[in-house]
């Protein structure tokens, strides 16, 4: 299980001196707009997202939560989501190895989730994912 | 544009102070912020310390406050300062911009009093509008206060005169406008507790809502109750239809009840009620209704007496006297009588009643030696018809033979009486004679006279109108 302390220490650790390239690159781009610091700035606004959706799965406490954060993710579709089940497709690539799927793997485990996975035809993987109901 | 005018003058000349550990971010954002935001002075502070001596030293406005500002501490460093920032200057407005996401930070920044909680990486160009909008905030803020203070400041100049007992007085009415607990005005008939009471409103943040005022006299508890509550038809005979109440049209004003010992004590039950549960239900109504306002109530008998003789209920006294401010009599304020008068003689020029703007000294000195047992309604009575004597005379100065003063007047009554006449004249006269002392006794108080006589009040009105 990933160490939540050791990631947050690291997300804050890179906010810093993110915001001063953030901070750089919109003086560049007010002072200088022929030099289309704009699309870099997209970029580091991609980077700031990123660490936000890690501490947002850090923090989650439902599958809601956790389905909201995956929402965000391109490559994951969210089929049904109820309290205690949710079900969504993805790439064996995306489930395994990406941090997408390492984090939100992890943030089910804390839960106590079950996940159960399906390969599909098209390529894709259906993922299960049910909590069980309070007593 | 108007406002965005507005927002560009709140904004020139301020200045802002931008806190963190980081020097590197510090020039950055100071750069970036310099682009957005031209004439704002921004200074930057890499410590706790730091901040705190720009901040007494520039007059700063805003500041922009990491969290993590000595490793050896964590985010303890950034909430200290911004309590110790707060502390130095109240109205300081505060962001917080931090690495730290959590809305336990979140929680702990708003709670010292910051007022916005930002991410980093910051877009700097919100954050420049962010900035923006709070010194506008501020600027409308201080603006409001100032135009508050002046507002308060005429309105007790206009009221008061500058002894040191009315300098008393001026503080009290102050302080009671200045916060929302229940006032009890005491004081002897005509010393001005009406105009306190509702000085303390226009002076209270409740200005823009409604200041009701409400004198119980001596009806039933049924009227009184539903005078106050209000009622539903039917609910008690004579009541033909729905009836809102004053409480609730004081809603988010001020309810002024005057003359409180004649308040019956069923209603005082009622009231105690609604000021502990800011509820209250309407006579034969099941429906409670929630309502805040506030309560000043007033009376010219001695308070303690009238709980002595349970006229008072003790509980609601202590309810309703969570400051008690006591009006001095005029015969204790005589050096404020050419004040008074001036400010009488002016108010009577702008209802455009008279023209009659001054007073000779003789006619000043016989004033003066008057005792004043219905102070300054007494006053104010006697001066208006003094100036009314000089204007038909033609003259814009009382003199003294214009000064009709009550123990001159009861002569010329008991002159009506003795004259030759018949025996209904003679009546009239001697009813006369009952109803001006009594009134003088009373500082002109027609209930008060009226309980003296034993006339009801409608009688005493009728005798009023009829024959005064």
């Amino acid at each position: 299980m990933i160490d939540p302390q050791f990631v947050r220490a690291l997300i804050h650790r890179l906010r810093t001196p993110l915001a001063v390239v953030t901070s750089d690159l919109e003086y560049i781009d007010k002072k200088f707009p022929e030099a289309t610091a704009d699309r870099t700035l997209r970029n580091t606004k991609r980077i700031a997202d990123v660490l936000s959706s890690i501490e947002a799965l850090l923090d989650a406490q439902s599958l809601a939560a956790v389905a909201a954060v995956a929402a965000q993710f391109s490559e994951i579709t969210t089929t049904s989501l109820s309290a205690h089940s949710w079900s969504w497709t993805t790439t064996p690539y995306v489930l395994h190895q990406s941090f997408e799927g390492i984090f939100l793997k992890d943030a089910l485990a804390r839960l106590g989730a079950v996940l159960t996975e399906s390969a599909e035809q098209t390529g894709q993987v259906s993922v299960t994912v049910s909590v069980a109901r309070q007593p | 544009m108007a406002h965005l005018k507005s927002a560009d003058k709140a904004t020139a000349t301020q200045h802002i102070l931008l806190v963190d550990d980081d020097s590197e971010l510090l020039l950055s954002l100071t750069r970036t912020l310099k682009e957005y935001l031209p004439d704002i002075a921004i200074h930057a502070a890499g410590t706790s310390s730091a901040a705190l001596s720009l901040a007494r030293e520039q007059n700063v406005r805003l500041a922009v406050v990491d969290l993590e500002l000595d490793s050896s501490v964590g985010t303890a460093s950034g909430f200290d300062l911004i309590s110790a920032l707060l502390q130095h200057d109240p109205h300081l407005r505060i962001i917080v911009l931090t690495g730290h996401k959590g809305i336990e930070y979140g929680i702990e920044a708003m709670s010292r009093g910051a007022v916005s909680f930002q991410e980093k990486p910051p877009s700097v160009a919100n954050l420049a509008t962010l900035i923006k909008e709070f010194l506008q905030q501020r600027f409308l803020t201080e603006h409001l206060r100032q135009q508050q203070t002046a507002r308060t400041e005429t309105l007790l100049e206009s009221f008061l005169a500058t002894s040191k007992r009315s300098q008393r007085l001026k503080d009290e009415l102050l302080f009671a406008s200045a916060t929302t607990q229940s006032v009890f005005l005491a004081g002897e008939s005509g010393v001005g507790k009406s105009l306190c009471a509702s000085l303390i409103h226009k002076m209270s943040s409740r200005n823009q809502k409604p200041f009701i005022r409400y004198q119980p006299s001596f009806l039933s508890a049924d009227l009184v109750s539903s005078d106050l509550f209000g009622h539903k038809k039917g609910s008690f005979t004579g009541a033909d239809t729905d009836r809102t109440g004053l409480i609730a049209a004081a809603d988010g004003g001020t309810l002024f009840i005057d003359e409180i010992d004649a308040l019956p004590l069923e209603t005082q039950v009622l009231l105690l009620g609604v000021l502990q549960e800011r509820r209250f239900r309407q006579l034969g109504s099941n429906e409670e209704r929630s309502v805040d306002f506030r309560l000043i109530t007033a009376s010219n008998a001695c308070i303690e007496t009238a709980i002595q003789d349970q006229k008072v209920r003790k509980d609601f006294y202590f309810r309703i006297a969570h400051h008690t401010i006591s009006i001095p009599p005029l015969r204790e304020r005589l050096a404020e009588i050419p004040f008074l008068i001036d400010q009488f003689l002016h108010a009577g020029i702008e209802r455009k009643e008279f023209s009659v703007c001054r007073i000779d000294a003789r006619a000043l000195l016989k004033l003066k030696d008057y005792s004043w047992p219905g102070n300054i309604r007494e006053l104010q009575a006697i001066v208006e018809g003094a100036a009314y004597r000089a204007q038909f005379k033609n003259r814009f100065e009382i003199l003294e033979e214009d000064i009709h003063l009550s123990g001159e007047s009861s002569t010329n009554m008991d002159d009506d009486i003795s004259r030759e006449g018949s025996f209904q004249e003679k009546v009239l006269a001697f009813k006369k004679k009952l109803i001006r002392e009594a009134l003088a006794r009373h500082g002109g108080n027609q209930v008060q006279a009226a309980k003296d006589l034993g006339l009801d009040r409608s009688s005493m009105r009728r005798l009023i109108s009829d024959e005064l």
